[in-house]
């Protein structure tokens, strides 16, 4: 038995992402910045929303959310199964397809 | 060595503009972990047995837990001296702020003094400055939000004041993102007495992890066991996690209707969480770093009135409380007391006391249309209490006050506890909540132990929380010492640790096996779930010595006389009272304190407090 995120990157071998792209609908954003706060550790091995490929612009008074992808830095969670966006997302906003 | 999770603290002087700023003692984070732990330690220091809540000794204290910017987390704990109790007020806010302070560099922000003229704090990652605040003075908390953000970015949190705390309002509280609040006992009025209109943040820098691969480890395993969870397919298909719902409060009995005299009222379902979700929430919204998420945005086209969610206290303290069964005007109360910065339930406790005054005849001199169910009467009697006008300049007191003025047997239905308005449960039908409001280290509040265990029924955690499931039993009283004591010291663990109370103490989908875990990936320092629980109680028992030392003893841990001597009249609990004394007396030596309510010499030793009580 090895660690699981290892068997999930071996898994990811298999699978591949090459051809897909993350999509998002924002009526279902809560705006917990999970998708944010995960990238940054993939990108980044850190906690930092500034370093996020994924923006996520709240407006809770008026019931807005605006999501946006850096397509530039973002490369899918290389080395993962899923993208962490799409992995943690609690309401299932966003989806790789 | 920096340890991850953890930064700085600043002690800001509004008397004089100084600004002193050092690394977290290495010391108070092994004993005290953040958040809570760290504020009371600050606290006692900083104020004597005599300290005025309005006076430039008493500090206000924001505090980010380790995990504030985790998942889970997104909390931040604020602390001072309450104006309406003269003992401790604490409490933790979720939103955006806590996370946004720790990615700005701090654990702590302790502000001290009073400033001549209206300023804020702004905290621009390391960077503090105090601003002039003329023009947001006498805004409510979403116009004063609004306005910051406009000036200095949409991506800014705050801490705000509305016109109660300007006010000096006794039962005004602390504002964050709209609707999510803190500050129970007056802290807005602390904030207002030292003119600080509002603290805001922005923060850019990288928070790091000890060990990123086990940091995620552990985040997957969590999320597996809450997926798992019953509760987890509820929230799923209910949109979130509501089982204490009003409608299960009803079938418990245990609704606080008019002012605690009806534990079942008729128009439970008017006013049912169901209803709120189903018929006018129109976007689930939730705090930082959430994975169950709690909120809801609604938009009342036609009146062109919107918001954001309401919790059961709302539902039940403006609500049921009040005898008001119309959810709109319920929900426009509840928007009211967020815009001017008032404590719903404080709110719901006075204005119901005012109400079966009326209806027993007693004569408040200008609070005649103030009777159950006049609901804008209500919306009339808040802003009056914001604004400290007409009624509204006695009631801003809180009903302690009120009833001390109002004199007779009305200080038998007077809700409180140590001067703080009780939550909307009613405690006759769940004896450990009764235990709760009694003891609590803040006055009349259940999120000091947060016992929704006893309302759940939910067995096999009790097993393994306190070693038996006969103590969840809500009409018992064997046991509740007990009960009580283990959940207030791991809830004073979880406000210490920065994460949000839901999901490990009200859906109970994440187990203190969990939470250590998780602070151990992220900030490398082992904790046992033993030590997590022993920090708990280090807070809890520092926290009573310090309200001891203003006076509390043994003598006010106790509930209003309508509690503890009026017979409950109908529903699950038809004839209970709270046998108080029995709990009390197995709480005391569960927590191995003396007849006087002061930790036993060997307590203190064992918890290492004479380190800190200096």
């Amino acid at each position: 038995m090895g660690n699981p995120r290892q068997l999930e990157s071996n898994l990811r071998e298999l699978i591949g992402k090459a051809d897909k792209k993350i999509l998002f609908d924002r009526s279902l954003c809560v705006c917990c910045y999970l998708c944010a706060i995960m990238c940054s550790l993939h990108l980044s091995h850190v906690i930092s929303l500034r370093k996020a490929a994924i923006n996520i612009h709240k407006n809770v008074i008026e019931g807005r959310v605006e999501i946006t992808i850096d397509n530039a830095r973002c490369d899918l969670c290389a080395g993962e199964i899923l993208p962490f966006c799409v992995k943690y997302c609690p309401v299932s906003a966003l989806k790789l397809e | 060595m920096k340890i991850p999770g953890y930064g700085k603290v600043a002690l800001i002087n509004l008397s004089n503009n100084t600004i002193k700023i050092w690394e977290t003692e290495d010391l108070l984070i092994k004993y005290f972990i953040g958040g809570r732990g760290l504020n009371i330690v600050r606290l006692y220091k900083l104020i004597s047995s005599d300290t005025e809540p309005f006076s430039e000794r008493n500090p206000i204290i924001l505090g980010s837990g380790p995990l504030s910017v985790s998942i889970f987390g997104g909390r931040v704990e604020v602390t001072s001296l309450s104006p309406l109790t003269n003992i401790l007020s604490t409490g933790s806010a979720g939103g955006y702020f806590g996370p946004v302070l720790k990615m700005a560099g701090y654990d702590q922000v302790i502000i001290i003094g009073k400033s001549q003229s209206p300023i804020y704090v702004y905290i621009h990652d390391e960077k503090i400055e105090i601003l002039d605040a003329k023009d947001i003075w006498g805004l409510d908390t979403w116009e004063t939000i609004k306005s910051l953000r406009k000036d200095l970015g949409s991506n800014l949190e705050a801490m705000t004041i509305g016109p109660a705390g300007e006010n000096l309002v006794k039962i005004s509280n602390i504002v964050t993102e709209y609707g999510r609040s803190v500050g129970r006992g007056g802290l807005g009025s602390v904030m207002g007495w030292k003119n600080l209109k509002a603290i805001a943040a922005v923060g850019s820098s990288d928070v790091t992890l000890y060990d990123y691969e086990k940091y995620l480890n552990i985040v997957d395993e969590i999320i597996e066991h809450v997926k798992r969870t019953p509760q987890y397919d509820y929230m799923q298909k209910f949109g979130y996690w509501a089982a204490a719902g009003v409608k299960e409060c009803q079938e418990l009995g245990c609704i606080p209707g008019y002012n605690f005299t009806s534990p079942l009222i008729p128009f439970a379902e008017e006013i049912s969480t169901e209803k709120f979700v189903s018929e006018y929430v129109s976007k689930k919204l939730a705090c930082y770093g959430c994975y169950t998420p709690c909120d809801g945005y609604f938009h009342i086209k036609a009146e062109n009135f919107f918001g954001l969610g309401i919790k059961l206290e709302g539902l039940l303290g403006l609500g049921a409380r009040l005898g008001i069964s119309d959810l709109t005007q319920i929900l426009k109360a509840n928007i009211l007391c967020n815009k001017y910065g008032l404590d719903i339930i404080s709110v719901a406790g006075v204005l119901s006391y005012v109400m079966e005054c009326n209806q027993r005849g007693y004569r408040i001199k200008g609070a005649e249309d103030i009777v159950f169910g006049n609901s804008d009467a209500v919306l009339e009697a808040i802003k009056n209490i914001a604004f400290r006008e007409n009624i509204g300049k006695l009631l801003a007191e809180g009903v302690k006050h009120l009833s001390e003025n109002v004199g007779g047997s009305t200080k038998d239905f007077a809700m409180h506890v140590k001067g703080l308005e009780i939550t909307s449960i009613e405690p006759r039908s769940l004896k450990g909540w009764g235990l709760a409001y009694a003891v609590s280290t803040r006055g009349g509040c259940h999120t000091r132990a947060f016992p929704m265990i006893e309302i759940y029924g939910f067995k096999d955690l009790a097993k393994l929380f306190f070693g038996n499931d006969a103590v969840i039993e809500r009409l018992g009283v064997k046991g509740k010492g007990k009960m009580i004591k283990w959940l207030e010291d791991y809830s004073a663990a979880i406000d210490s640790l920065g994460i949000c109370k839901f999901p490990p103490m009200d859906s109970h989908v994440i187990l203190p096996a969990h939470l250590v875990k998780l602070y151990e990936g992220f900030t490398g320092l082992k904790l046992k779930q033993k030590d997590l629980l022993t920090s708990g109680e280090r807070v809890v028992n520092l926290e009573r010595i310090m309200i001891y030392r203003r006076g509390i003893r043994r003598e006010h841990d106790t509930l209003p006389k309508r509690l503890i001597k009026e017979e409950i009249k109908e529903g699950p609990a038809k004839g209970h009272i709270i046998e108080l004394d029995v709990m009390l007396d197995e709480y005391y030596e569960e927590r191995r304190w003396n007849h006087d309510g002061f930790p036993s010499d060997d307590k203190i030793k064992e918890l290492k407090l004479e380190l800190f009580l200096y």
